[in-house]
């Protein structure tokens, strides 16, 4: 078993797990302590996507006394249709020949800030509906569709409450819950926004 | 040279050279695990502090709206009107919450209406707001088409004031009120009159010529000021156009509205008194 | 001299050193590795633990915030809050080693300190009154509470 033979080979096998560990001392050291970071960044993009849009819902829901506020007027103005961006104008869905668009402070607004950003948006409302003598909410209807979201999507959302003398235009879906008081309706308006 | 030549063994060192590299690939997943497998992960949402601030909004504005319209119907039944337009809202208000997870509760305190208890002349209408305020600015004095005061009731012995101020702040109009007579000051300080009144009327209309309000019209936009609100209580009314636009204020009672909102992680119940009509 | 006749002698090699240095080399080559390994995921686990400390931290000092904001939007509406609570939750160990979180009311910080020394701050900022308090890891569920009497926030276990 013992012989003199092989002092190469052996040698040869002791230089090569000096190389292999030379390698993995280098290895560990030169790969930096971080998390994984691909979800972190997505965390920053998620809050500042958030900011962003309830800043924007904010300020289109401020009004002074005696006054509607914008977000306001464009509910109340909403005709109940869906709109789909076409890359300049949010027009109707499934009647890309008319000529009939969407032009409120809400879009304005999504025009200047979102869609100048590469932002993917959908605008959504909520609102009480009477189904069987009782009141539920609805499920969510579009007013602006874009798609499914992405993973990281984020959404914000506010609260308005409509009242009768707030008359609503024709073929708005939503209607008054409450005919014994001034009380319409309560709507919840849902801003979901994604990066692309 | 025969070390130099020898070309045994090669596969061993490519072998090690492999082993090598399927190591390093390894070991930075390895790393990776292991710091991850260190990490504690925080669960759950934060709370949206807007959601809360967008349900005291709404309340306060529903409550506002609900008082309007019952005092524009009038007759008998105003609280009875304004009771249910507001129980049909906390009935509902909950529902829209419930998507988001919370739970939402709406209680609201009419004593002070049902005891016809008026709120001060202070800024928030409590006894202890700023006595002294700014009720609305840049005012066009010959547009204000509603200035009174109903049902004032003072302290004796102290004084009560409205006064209307010029952009750089000195008055061009002030009208006192102490426990004899009233004082109306113009902008050359002179005093129009020393009326006795015995006692403060109960309404005061201050459109009146007698008051000489308008004569305050030549000096610009003005600031309408309310000076020792905390001595007296009753209701205001105040139209007009300020910076061109309508403007509202008015103010008839503080109602208190005691508002509860909970969700998996997060209580809260304040109370906010509400100014009504506005 | 030939060189092959020197590679190829092996007068005076001793068998014994021979195996002795093999068997030395090999266990020290093998120490080292398991060694350095050690010490590399310690230092890993350090850091994983900072690293966990400042988005605990961070979590806690943005509940702490709200809470004041809160106590700001009620006082500015002239109302006034009756009772607010909080929940937070820690997890009980972070890299299996428990540490304690020092909320200090003074210099308005958020203190970790583990036992292998792992040590981060996270400071904030309120206008309320905070009571400081010192919380052991492990030890159960906390709330942050607003005292309405003393106008104040402290920190309770649930």
């Amino acid at each position: 078993m013992f012989d003199e033979r092989a002092q190469l080979h052996t040698l040869e096998g002791v230089a090569a797990s000096v190389i292999l560990l030379i390698v993995i001392i280098y290895a560990i050291d030169a790969t930096s302590m971080t998390p994984l970071t691909a979800s972190t960044s997505s965390v920053h993009i998620e809050s500042e996507l958030q900011t962003l849009g309830q800043d924007i819902l904010n300020t289109l829901d401020y009004a002074e006394p005696g006054y509607r506020s914008k977000l306001k007027y464009d509910i109340m103005n909403w005709d109940g249709q869906e709109y789909i961006w076409n890359g300049t104008l949010y027009i109707e869905k499934g009647n890309f020949s008319s000529s009939h668009n969407l032009t409120n402070n809400l879009t304005r607004l999504l025009k200047d800030i979102l869609v100048n950003q590469g932002i993917a948006h959908k605008v959504e409302v909520v609102y009480l509906i009477n189904s069987n003598n009782i009141t539920v909410p609805s499920s969510s209807t579009d007013i602006i569709y874009a798609g499914s979201p992405s993973n990281n999507a984020v959404i914000v959302s506010r609260k308005i409450v409509l009242q009768d003398t707030d008359i609503v235009s024709t073929g708005n879906p939503i209607e008054d819950i409450d005919h014994s008081s001034n009380l319409r309706n309560i709507v919840e308006i849902k801003l979901v926004m994604w990066r692309m | 040279m025969g070390i130099i030549q020898n070309r045994d063994a090669q596969f061993m060192l490519l072998a090690g050279f492999i082993i090598a590299i399927g190591l390093v690939i390894t070991t930075v997943m390895l790393n990776s695990i292991i710091f991850e497998g260190n990490m504690a992960v925080g669960g759950g949402s934060e709370l949206s502090k807007y959601e809360l601030v967008n349900m005291m909004q709404i309340t306060r504005d529903e409550i506002r709206n609900a008082y309007i319209n019952a005092t524009l119907i009038g007759g008998t039944d105003v609280t009875v009107n304004f009771s249910m337009q507001m129980n049909n809202f906390s009935a509902n208000l909950p529902k829209m919450f419930a998507l988001h997870g919370g739970a939402v509760n709406i209680t609201l305190d009419i004593g002070n209406w049902n005891n016809t208890r008026y709120a001060n002349f202070t800024d928030n209408g409590m006894p202890a707001g700023a006595a002294n305020w700014t009720v609305v600015e840049g005012v066009n004095v010959s547009s204000v088409d509603v200035f009174k005061f109903y049902n004032v009731t003072k302290a004796s012995g102290k004084n009560f004031k409205i006064e209307a101020r010029n952009s750089t702040g000195s008055s061009v109009w002030s009208i006192e009120f102490n426990d004899t007579h009233y004082i109306v000051t113009n902008i050359t300080n002179t005093t129009n009159g020393s009326t006795p009144i015995n006692p403060l009327p109960n309404d005061i209309n201050l459109i009146d010529p007698i008051y000489y309000f308008q004569s305050a019209s030549s000096y610009g936009p003005v600031s309408i000021q309310i000076i020792y609100g905390n001595n007296s209580y009753g209701r205001f009314k105040i139209q007009g156009i300020a910076n061109g636009k309508v403007f509202y204020r008015e103010r008839d009672y503080i109602l208190n509205t005691t508002s509860t909102f909970s969700t998996s992680k997060f209580k809260i119940n304040m109370t906010i008194p509400v100014s009504v009509p506005r | 001299m030939h060189i092959k006749k020197l590679l190829k002698n092996e007068d005076a090699v001793s068998i014994s050193i021979g195996f002795i240095l093999m068997f030395a080399i090999t266990t020290i080559v093998f120490t080292v590795v398991i060694i350095s390994f050690n010490t590399l995921s310690q230092s890993s686990e350090k850091s994983a633990m900072i690293e966990s400390f400042d988005i605990i931290g961070e979590a806690i000092a943005i509940k702490i915030v709200t809470v004041d904001t809160l106590i700001n939007i009620a006082d500015s509406n002239n109302g006034s809050i009756n009772s607010l609570e909080y929940e937070f939750t820690m997890p009980e160990s972070i890299a299996s080693k428990t540490y304690t979180i020092n909320i200090t009311n003074s210099t308005y910080q958020i203190i970790f300190e583990s036992d292998n020394g792992a040590r981060s701050v996270t400071p904030f900022n309120i206008s309320s009154d905070l009571i400081g308090q010192k919380i052991y890891s492990g030890s159960g569920n906390y709330k942050l509470i607003f005292n309405n009497n003393t106008k104040s926030i402290y920190i309770a276990e649930q």
